[in-house]
Parts: C-alpha cells; structure tokens; sequence
C-alpha cells in the first residue's frame, strides 16, 4: 500500500451487498450500503440486533462467515478494491492498513499465550525483530493504550488481567502495526462506564496521533456520539440516513432514527417515560426483501394484538 | 390465595440487609488471599419503590443479589424482609416472596418447554392458585407483562431477546413475589427493546405495589426509573439516597468519577 493522494477518502464503500445463504437458499442482508470513512475520522455504524452492522464491518476484513458472501458492491480502501483480486487484497492490508478490534477480548485473545507476545506476533515476524526488541515495544505499546505497569503486565496471561485490561490489550494488537484503518465491532460493550470512558478517550488519541480512520460499530448513540463525527443508521440492511454526527443526532430526518434517540434513555433529562419502538426486525428468513422501518410500524398498529405500549 | 397483598405492612421498608460481609478466598498454599466481596453494607429498600445499585464490575453488586436470594449461603449480617429477619436456609415459601431476574434471557428459559408449560410448572410446585385456575392465571401473567395470549404456546426458541425476558418477568411474577431482583435485567436487549422493559417495571411497580432491586450499569436508566441509588465500589456502598440529589449533587469521589464517564448526546 503506498501512499495515494490524500485527496481520496481512506475508505469507500460503495453499494454493498451482503446475500447470507440458509438453508440453501440466499437472503439480502445488506441491500446497496454506501459509506465513507476519511483519515483521522471516527464513523459510527449505528444499528439494532439484525440491522446487518456487524457484517458490513466483518465484510471490510473478509472475515464473513462461511455462508455469507459479498453479492455486489465495492470498497475501495487507499484505492484499492478490497473484494477484487479474489479477496487476495485483504492479506495485503490486513493488520498494517486495516485491522481490527472485537467486542469480547476474553474470547478474542489467545488463551495460552502471554499478552506481550500477542501484541507483537504480527510486526516483529514482519519487521525480523528479536525476541528482546518485541518485548520492548510490547511494553511500549501497552503503556501508550494505559496499561497501567506494562513491563510487569507483558509476561502475563490474558487469564490474569481484568476485561479493561485485556481489552486494552487487543487494541494494543490492533495498533501494533500501526493501521490507517481500525474497525471496531462494540468494544466497549463489555466494559464498565469508567474503563469505557478510558477505551473511547483512546480511540480519540490514536485517531488524532496515528491519523488513523476508525469504523466505530455500536447500538449504543450516547457511545458514537461521544467519539465518532459522522454516522449511519442501518436498519434491516439498508442504510436509512447518513451524515455528520450533529445532522443525524441533533436533526434527524428519518423516523426510524428519531425511534431510536427517542428509546435512548437521557441522563440529562430524565423523568419522560421512554418509547419503546413496537416489534422487533425481523429475522432475515422471515421478512421480504422490501422490508422496512414503516412496515413494522404498519405491523405493530396499537389496534392489532402485539406486545407494545400505546405510549 | 393471594399473597400479593400482605396483610399488615409489619415495616416500611420491604427489605433492610445490615451489615452484610462475605468474603472469598482464591489461590492456594503461600498465594492464598481472602477477598471481601461485601464489606458490611447495609441497604433498605422503601416498599412499592425501585432501589437502583450500580458499581463496576467486581464492585459486589450480584453478590448483593445473591444473598438476598439465598444462592449464596455463606455471609456475617442479617436480611430482614417484610419485619421478619429470614434465615439462611429458607422454606420455600419464603424464598417464593424475593423472586430473582437475570441478564441473559436466552439461557434462563427452558427450551425445550412452552411457555404455558413453564408457568403451569410454578404455579402447581408453589401452589399459586388451584389446578382449575392455572389456566386463567397464565393469562393474567401474560397480561401483566404485556404479552399476546397465544405467546403461552410458543417456545422460547421462537421468542426476541425482549419477549423472552418478559417471560422471565412473568415465571417470577407467578409466584406472586414482594421484591423482584434484576440483575442487569436490561443490559442485554437493543435500546428499544430496553425502553419497553423499563417501562415494564415502571408499571409493575406503579400498579402492583412491586418492589424491585434493580441491579445494572447503566446510569441513564437507572436514573429514568429509580427511586433510590445505591453506588458500589469494592464491596461498599460508597453512597446511597434518592435518585435526584445523587445525580444532581454526589457526595462522593467516586459517584462523581462514575457519572462523569456515562457518555451524552450532545446534540
């Protein structure tokens, strides 16, 4: 990957298509996902369960799983096609031009091998380093995502270290090699408010220190809402509205986003009684392929027989 | 025979736990060290009313629950419920009057039953109503947590994450319990799907009188639908009063650090 001109955006996705074969049979479950994430931005990916988020994000690192393939569409990454050459292009960025962080580091991480070692397998294979330089920018890379005594921490097993500490860990990995893309699927998911706090105040760093872009995949608006500075709302595989955060947050032209903020309970202002959206999106089996936010309004009528509040 | 309404009210608050001490030992020989998972904290709950709990992970928030519940048997202090202090090996019936709801929805149904099933079940072991009623009382419970009638036929397989939970409020329901105990009851469900269970318990308070421990770590929740808080930090409380003053003005360093990190919209 050399360097293009920094005119282009760092990543565009264009007209994605995800189709997820059950049963033998194939379902749409992104429909035409158009997206772009510049360097030194965090984009947020805002949907509910189903919404196809975590696959638009997994597609990006050709890591669908085995019954999911993309059907359409492109993502240019630095102006090179991720899905051309046969996915071919992904071993060429992953880890130095995109990599990854995942929701549950306790899953994510390697068990039986001590957490410095982890950090460094990638680049010090790449870069020919000695066992000794690894170790010394493990450390480095522990203390630069806040853990808190690293040369301690480095010999130790992801076992020992609390979910914080283990998270920082699989960002330290992420960042090892330096990315100009980091996609995260809900990394703070899984954290305490306190540690979240910390983990989103890091992000922010490396996105502004690495000028790296930052893919940022979450449920939670209050989240992207302190990190990310555009967004899209993705409902049942579609995009439903895209813009700058303060667009999308603030003046909402859809309703399925003014569903969601209006289901988000505030801190600020609280004593309303929340809304809750009527129904749930259904699973991809189970709804057409034209599905929509209106139609499960439209299903969930206060007059027909369903679960919700007249509120 | 409903026990939903108490006779006499023996005492304004529905539970008051004093002094509550347990701790855990880890590791072997040399490297042997206790751990005080609850340093003896003292917490009332107000009848008819929702007493937040908050803290980090590790701060003995489920700890808490597991011993009002009795799934945790070893502990120093007393749980007085209802005026009565309650031993640490209950009877049944009153383990039925403090009723328990977990985080994760998927794995607290039984799958292979419906969820008429699963109610009838309750129902009959805890001689709830007469077998002639359970029919009826399985459509009241439905009522109650605002389910359709035919979902009593349907396995959970078939449920969302936000109707299985409200199943899970309905089996605890059944036994027609004083105090409900939700631990992170709403922290696995989408944000609209969240709302309705809040909203759930909300009403179940304002119409039945439930009193509800409502264990999460999600502030802005716990500040929509709470009462009182009480905040945790490494097996204390480190503070405790109603919901307003707490949020507006908190005493303590650490409810001070906790709410500065809830992330806002800004917008």
């Amino acid at each position: 990957m050399s360097v293009v001109s920094g005119r282009q955006p760092l990543l565009k996705v264009e007209g994605l298509c995800v189709d997820v074969s059950i049963q033998g049979r194939d379902y749409a479950a992104l429909k035409d996902v158009s997206f772009t994430v510049q360097r030194a931005e965090a984009h947020g990916l805002v949907g509910e369960s189903g919404s196809g988020k975590s696959l638009a994000l997994r597609s990006l690192m050709g890591l669908l799983p085995s019954n999911a393939r993309v059907s359409g569409g492109s993502a240019f990454f630095n102006g090179t096609d991720l899905f051309a050459n046969n996915g071919r292009n992904f071993r060429k960025v992953r880890g130095t031009g995109i990599s990854m962080v995942f929701q549950e580091p306790a899953v994510a991480l390697n068990p039986i091998a001590r957490v410095g070692t982890q950090i460094t397998d990638g680049i010090a294979q790449r870069k020919g380093w000695s066992r000794k330089q690894a170790r010394e920018y493990a450390i480095h890379m522990m203390g630069l995502v806040g853990i808190p005594s690293p040369e301690l921490r480095v010999d130790a097993y992801p076992f020992q270290l609390s979910g914080g500490m283990r998270q920082r860990v699989m960002i330290a990995a992420s960042v090892a090699c330096e990315p100009e893309l980091i996609l995260c699927d809900e990394p703070t998911t899984a954290l305490d408010v306190t540690v979240q706090a910390q983990v989103l105040a890091l992000f922010d760093g490396l996105r502004a220190e690495l000028n790296a872009g930052i893919l940022y995949v979450t449920h939670d608006l209050a989240v992207v809402s302190e990190l990310c500075s555009s967004i899209s709302v993705l409902y049942a595989g579609r995009l439903v509205e895209s813009g700058s955060a303060a667009e999308v947050l603030g003046n909402p032209r859809e309703d399925y986003t003014r569903a969601l903020l209006a289901a988000t309970p505030s801190i600020d202002e609280p004593g309303q009684r929340l809304r809750s959206i009527p129904g749930t999106t259904p699973a991809l089996r189970d709804r057409p392929a034209d599905y929509s936010f209106a139609m499960r309004i439209a299903d969930h009528a206060p007059d027909s027989h369903s679960i919700l509040e007249e509120h | 025979m409903s026990t939903t309404k108490l006779a006499q009210p023996a005492s304004e608050n529905i539970l008051e736990m004093r002094d509550i001490r347990v701790e855990f030992s880890t590791g072997r020989g040399r490297g042997r060290r206790k751990i005080v998972a609850l340093n003896d904290v003292s917490l009332s709950v107000p009848r008819g009313t929702i007493h937040g709990v908050v803290g980090e992970s590790g701060s003995g928030k489920s700890t808490l629950a597991r011993v009002l519940t009795a799934l945790e048997r070893s502990f120093t202090g007393t749980v007085v419920f209802n005026g009565e202090e309650l031993p640490v090996r209950r009877t049944k019936e009153q383990r039925r009057h403090i009723q328990m709801v977990f985080q994760d929805p998927y794995s607290s149904l039984d799958p292979r039953m419906t969820i008429r099933q699963s109610l009838a079940e309750l129902l009959r072991v805890h001689r709830i109503v007469e077998s002639r009623d359970v029919g009826r009382r399985c459509l009241d419970l439905m009522g109650q947590v605002q389910l359709p009638a035919r979902a009593l036929d349907s396995y959970p397989v078939s449920m969302s994450g936000g109707q299985r939970q409200r199943v899970a409020i309905a089996k605890a329901l059944a036994l027609e319990p004083s105090l409900l105990v939700a631990d992170e009851a709403v922290s696995a469900l989408d944000v609209s799907v969240q709302a309705g269970i809040v909203n759930l318990l909300a009403d179940l308070r304002d119409e039945l009188g439930l009193s509800v421990l409502f264990i999460a770590h999600d502030l802005a929740v716990v500040r929509n639908l709470c009462e009182n808080v009480a905040v945790m930090y490494h097996g204390n409380i480190v503070e405790d009063g109603d919901t307003e003053s707490l949020f507006t003005e908190p005493r303590d360093q650490y409810t001070r650090t906790l709410l500065n990190s809830i992330p806002r919209i800004r917008y």
